[in-house]
């Protein structure tokens, strides 16, 4: 979170936010279901009030959790992904273990390519600043999401990142681009900028 | 999870409210210490008179919505109950309401010395020169902050770079501001302070969601009542506006 603008933005208290917003109407707010006047008010006592805006931005954070498939964090050995993703494993291995040993002589293709960064994108790149990821759950949500882009990829298992990114479009300046390269079941990200 | 009026009592014995009400205390507090602390203070605020607050649910929103907006109440009560006490040191308080915001910034909040002048700057606290900061601020160094163990050490004035360049951004208007040197910096915060305040109340929230918080702009658009796309355009014309503001007091991107 940007250190400068979120101290700078945040609502001061002022007189009004010694009441505080009826907590089930923060909810509404949340979901979009406040009728106009409703909003309108409390809009108005948010723009306010620390606490309820804060109340607001960590209620938005559980709920976009959840929408991610993310409602609470388990251990790893508790997700049927990751079963469902070793059985998955362990028949490929089977079926195709009459041609392990060609592949163990050939050197794997490495594909490259240049994409627009689209929000999608963005959401995924953003999640954290690890220049590594290992998370099962969002690389296959970064491959969905290249697949979309029509990048037909074989599935990597590791992502590393030339830096962490940060949405970085300038006021006042230039365009982003992913180059994504995929080798050894590795796929290496950059964010370039173009003029 | 079954979004209806469920009996109370069977909200708090629910493993999956109770895993959720757990994650976000580890989400709020990286000290384990504190988030057991916190999921204890949850627990027994949700059970307290007669689970008056599960009760207090209508039923006009989903009831994780619901909960996850209690929960996060009780957690900022919880945080101002325990950390709202904490004293700053005597010797800080002698010095004015400018060491006492120094020794909040540093020692709570983790900014270095060199942001909290910039900030100082931005409130009218402290008017004098940064030479004389630096000399100013030698004793709340030597302060004693348990959250920060590192303070009493920290050095952070030396060679003052001026272009922070090691202030990621995710915004225009961050990467902005994380690109100017300190006075500009400090301009610039306040012509931005000053220009949202002069916003329609939907147009605060909105940048504040955005840019403050970076919330997607799909998530402040459904919070404020438009379409992404009304949003989106409404957001490009107010970073115009930002533009004009700040391009009219002389402030560039370098």
């Amino acid at each position: 979170m940007g250190k400068w603008l979120n101290k700078t933005l945040k609502p001061t208290d002022s007189v009004e936010s010694k009441t505080h917003a009826d907590l089930e109407d923060l909810a509404r707010l949340v979901e979009g279901t406040l009728d106009n006047a409703e909003r309108n008010r409390l809009l108005r006592h948010l723009n306010r009030c620390g606490k309820c805006y804060e109340i607001l931005q960590e209620t938005l954070k559980d709920v976009s959790n959840e929408t991610s498939g993310k409602p609470a964090p388990t251990a790893w050995w508790k997700r049927k992904s990751v079963y469902a993703m070793a059985a998955s494993i362990l028949f490929i291995v089977i079926i195709g273990g009459q041609f392990v040993y060609k592949f163990r002589t050939q050197q794997f293709p490495v594909l490259s390519a240049n994409l627009a960064i689209d929000q999608e994108l963005k959401d995924i790149l953003m999640e954290d600043n690890a220049l590594q990821w290992k998370n099962v759950e969002r690389i296959e949500r970064l491959i969905s999401a290249l697949h979309k882009k029509g990048l037909q990829l074989k599935q990597f298992n590791l992502v590393v990142l030339s830096k962490p990114y940060y949405q970085t479009k300038s006021l006042f300046g230039p365009e982003e681009i992913l180059h994504i390269r995929i080798e050894n079941n590795v796929a290496y990200l950059e964010v370039k900028e173009i003029q | 999870m079954v979004d209806n009026f469920m009996d109370p009592e069977k909200i708090l014995i629910s493993s999956d409210i109770l895993a959720r009400i757990e994650a976000i205390c580890k989400r709020h507090f990286s000290n384990e210490n504190d988030q057991n602390e916190s999921y204890v203070f949850i627990i027994d605020s949700l059970r307290a008179d007669n689970f008056k607050r599960l009760r207090a649910y209508k039923g006009k929103s989903k009831l994780t919505t619901y909960l996850y907006s209690l929960i996060n109440s009780l957690i900022i009560d919880f945080r101002r109950k325990k950390y709202g006490r904490r004293r700053i040191p005597a010797g800080v308080v002698k010095l004015g309401k400018w060491a006492e915001a120094v020794y909040r910034l540093v020692c709570w909040q983790r900014f270095s010395f060199d942001d909290a002048y910039d900030f100082l700057q931005i409130e009218g606290l402290f008017e004098g020169p940064y030479e004389q900061y630096k000399e100013e601020i030698a004793p709340i160094r030597k302060a004693p902050c348990r959250e920060n163990p590192a303070f009493q050490s920290l050095d952070e004035v030396g060679s003052r770079s001026l272009q922070n360049t090691n202030s990621p951004s995710s915004n225009p208007l961050e990467f902005l501001i994380g690109k100017l040197d300190q006075i500009r910096r400090i301009k610039a915060l306040k012509i931005i302070r000053e220009t949202t305040a002069e916003l329609s109340q939907e147009d605060q929230l909105l940048v504040r969601l955005v840019y403050g918080s970076e919330q997607s702009v799909k998530t402040a658009a459904n919070i404020i009542g438009f379409s992404a796309s009304s949003a989106r355009r409404r957001l490009k014309s107010l970073l115009n506006r930002y533009r004009e503001r700040l391009l009219s007091e002389g402030i560039r991107e370098p």
